[in-house]
């Protein structure tokens, strides 16, 4: 299945879940739920692993695996226990931005680096044609898909070159972008109902920015009415100018730290955060104060309303694909890692057992790493509304008019001192 | 007596010179070479590579390109004027409020019997041994809405303060705490410049408090106050943690600017050039305070 840009997902996912409603969880504790490929794709993944440590227990190869990766995959309850299976020496170091971890590896870090774990979009467009990652065995790789949520199967189109032949990369953490509010503050349904513009004008001077400063960049857009994502006219950079400018005036405060700003909001100190996503929010939440949760606006921008999606889509969905870096000395070690994060212990931990985040991965879709979630977890992920979530977002891609973008974000940062 | 050169062989003689030339290298340049290899490295090696940099246009990621002197025009053009005015604000206020806070302080530690001025030393000294960052978060814990004091004066009181960050004074107290110890030391040092026999003349002179402050411990001691000053404006010009971490985004700094510019940015020229340009401005500093030091007297080693 084949999603198209703007709308594909929702559907797809919708469908599925919108059956298994409230008596999911009864459901998986008896063990009735099953999905068509998940068995296959849970039990492939098992089998591969330990074909691929009995591989490396043979083999005489480099035994440091260097990784540049978000923060799911850097801490010790995801690499300790493939340190200790391989023997290997993992040397993570987490990513500060996608621009600059690409340009990491433009500049020489095919050298240091033996698997890079980033955003979609800059695999298909930008590192696979420069020749900086290499493409995984089909053969290998294609049936994990089976585990994946509805929406995310094989080919999933980020993963895939442009030709849609080569797999560039294994997918697995991701999620919705929209706001993030106290709701004892403000409903969800006044902001989803409202828009970008009720926190923005509505909530002026209670509000804080999460300052990743590209993600504040494409939600600008979004709350300008236009994708970040394509080229963009003299009118909607205009339109963005004035949208940016504002969004700062009217912020009480500007911070990347989304631990900080959560306890802002539940102190009361601001209301909710632009932007903001399950990713900024799963941790406080996980600590039982789910009155702060994301919200993504009900009505989209104009150019993603369609017939059958009439409402279009509003906010921004990311997903993550690692890949295997085109390193010069290269060592198994980076090809079984990936192998490694499919199986369930891995898949989980990744997923809640990163710092300060949980974050659904699509393995979600195998019944065997979904029954690894406590309840707790998948309230922490909004899990129950994740699909209407999702679904009101468009794609993570590359911004062709991020660098002006950029400068009048940092004009507009400026102009607050 | 044989010519050496005429008896050995061409290669043997070659050395022979090679070897004596070497001998006639002082030993203070021995001495000075590992020091100077790894400034040459560590220091002047990236400092071209900044400036280089900041020639090139945007996009670049090589330091060879065509040069240009856009970066320049965007950084004049695009009000980063307001970045540098902040920094350089917070730069002077903090060195200003350092050096009130610190002369007691160091009097208090010369004056210190030897046993408790150790005691004062390590006390100051701790806190550098935790990371910057994680003393600013256990102050933003303190201070915030919820925080600390304010929750401990609800509790006993019932009235709330409030967040006490998210403001300037707040960049500027971080500041002040950070680099307290960069301004004590040197103060110190300069206070050691004071001998206690001339303040005693003075006073048997008849010199009020004030004149023997102002006349006598105050030239003495200038140079390791103009040391610590200036040490704590360049270091406080760089300042990015205070102001993201206590200011939230009340004010950007030029650190914090060049920080972004490297990062989210990916603008390597354009966040050399703000460097290069800070760092035009911390050696302006330098310049200007070292023209009034006599760095001899101060070593102790004038004639």
């Amino acid at each position: 299945m084949k999603r198209s840009k703007f709308n594909g997902y929702a559907m797809n996912r919708r469908s599925v879940l919108q059956g298994l409603g409230a008596g999911f969880t009864a459901a998986l504790a008896s063990g009735s739920l099953k999905t068509a490929h998940a068995a296959t794709g849970g039990s492939y993944a098992i089998d591969l692993w330990e074909k691929t440590k009995a591989e490396l227990s043979g083999g005489s190869f480099r035994m440091d695996l260097n990784l540049h990766s978000w923060e799911g995959y850097t801490e010790e309850p995801v690499l300790a226990p493939f340190q200790a299976d391989t023997g290997a020496t993992v040397n993570p170091q987490m990513l500060i931005s996608d621009p600059a971890a690409v340009n990491n590896l433009r500049s020489g870090g095919t050298a240091t680096w033996d698997v890079i774990n980033l955003n979609n979009a800059w695999q298909r467009k930008l590192l696979y044609p420069e020749g900086l990652i290499l493409p995984l065995d089909t053969a290998k790789f294609q049936p994990l898909y089976d585990m994946n949520v509805a929406g995310f199967e094989f080919p999933y189109n980020w993963a895939m070159d442009e030709s849609g032949e080569k797999i560039l990369g294994m997918i697995q953490r991701y999620g919705p972008s929209g706001m993030a509010v106290n709701t004892d503050a403000m409903s969800a349904e006044t902001l989803t109902k409202g828009g970008y513009m009720e926190m923005i004008e509505g909530a002026a001077g209670e509000y804080a920015i999460l300052d990743y400063e590209n993600w504040v960049i494409m939600h600008a857009c979004m709350a300008a009415g236009f994708s970040p994502f394509r080229p963009h006219t003299d009118d909607e950079m205009a339109k963005y100018e004035e949208v940016i400018f504002k969004i700062f005036n009217n912020a009480k405060k500007v911070s990347d730290d989304q631990a900080s700003l959560a306890r802002d909001m539940i102190t009361g100190e601001v209301m909710g955060t632009f932007p903001g996503s399950v990713y900024s929010v799963s941790a406080p939440r996980f600590e039982g104060e789910t009155q702060i949760a994301c919200v993504v606006p009900e009505e989209g921008i104009e150019e993603t309303k369609t017939a059958d999606n009439p409402m279009g889509q509003s906010g921004i969905i990311w997903i993550e694909v690692t890949s295997l870096v085109a390193n010069p000395d290269p060592t198994p070690l980076a090809e079984a890692f990936l192998v490694y994060c499919h199986t369930p212990e891995a898949s989980y931990r990744v997923a809640a057992r990163a710092p300060g985040t949980l974050n659904p991965v699509v393995q979600m879709g195998d019944p065997g790493i979904l029954e690894k979630f406590g309840s707790d977890e998948l309230e922490a992920m909004q899990w129950d509304e994740l699909d209407t979530l999702v679904g009101r977002c468009i794609d993570f891609d590359i911004n062709p008019d991020y660098d002006a973008m950029h400068d009048l974000y940092t004009e507009a940062k400026r102009s607050r001192g | 007596m044989t010519d050496t050169a005429e008896t050995l062989p061409e290669t043997m003689a070659d050395a022979s010179d090679g070897a004596n030339q070497l001998r006639q290298i002082p030993a203070g340049v021995w001495c000075a070479a590992p020091i100077g290899l790894l400034l040459l490295a560590g220091f002047l090696a990236p400092l071209i590579m900044v400036v280089l940099f900041s020639f090139m246009p945007r996009g670049t990621f090589s330091p060879f390109g065509v040069p240009t002197l856009e970066n320049y025009v965007d950084i004049f053009t695009q009000k980063f004027y307001i970045s540098f005015g902040w920094s350089l604000f917070l730069a002077l206020i903090s060195t200003a409020i350092l050096m009130v806070v610190s002369y007691p302080l160091a009097v208090a530690i010369r004056r210190a019997a030897p046993r408790r001025a150790l005691v004062l030393t390590i006390l100051i000294v701790a806190p550098l041994f935790v990371a910057e960052n994680i003393r600013l978060q256990g102050w933003v814990l303190f201070l915030d809405k919820a925080g600390v004091l304010d929750g401990s004066v609800k509790a006993l009181t019932g009235f709330e303060i409030g967040s006490l960050v998210t403001n300037v004074p707040a960049i500027v107290f971080g500041i002040v705490y950070v680099y307290l110890p960069f301004m004590l030391f040197p103060m110190i040092m300069g206070l050691a410049n004071v001998p206690p026999d001339v303040k005693e003349a003075a006073s048997d002179l008849g010199a009020s408090r004030w004149q023997m402050f102002r006349d006598i411990e105050l030239p003495l001691a200038a140079p390791g106050l103009l040391i610590g000053g200036l040490l704590c404006f360049v270091i406080s010009l760089g300042a990015f943690s205070e102001a993201k971490f206590l200011g939230k985004g009340v004010v950007v700094t030029i650190a914090q600017d060049i920080e972004s510019a490297f990062t989210f940015g990916q603008n390597w020229p354009r966040g050399s050039a703000l460097s290069a340009l800070v760092i035009i401005l911390a050696g302006a500093a330098v310049y200007l305070a070292m023209r009034r030091l006599d760095l001899e007297k101060m070593l102790g080693r004038a004639s």
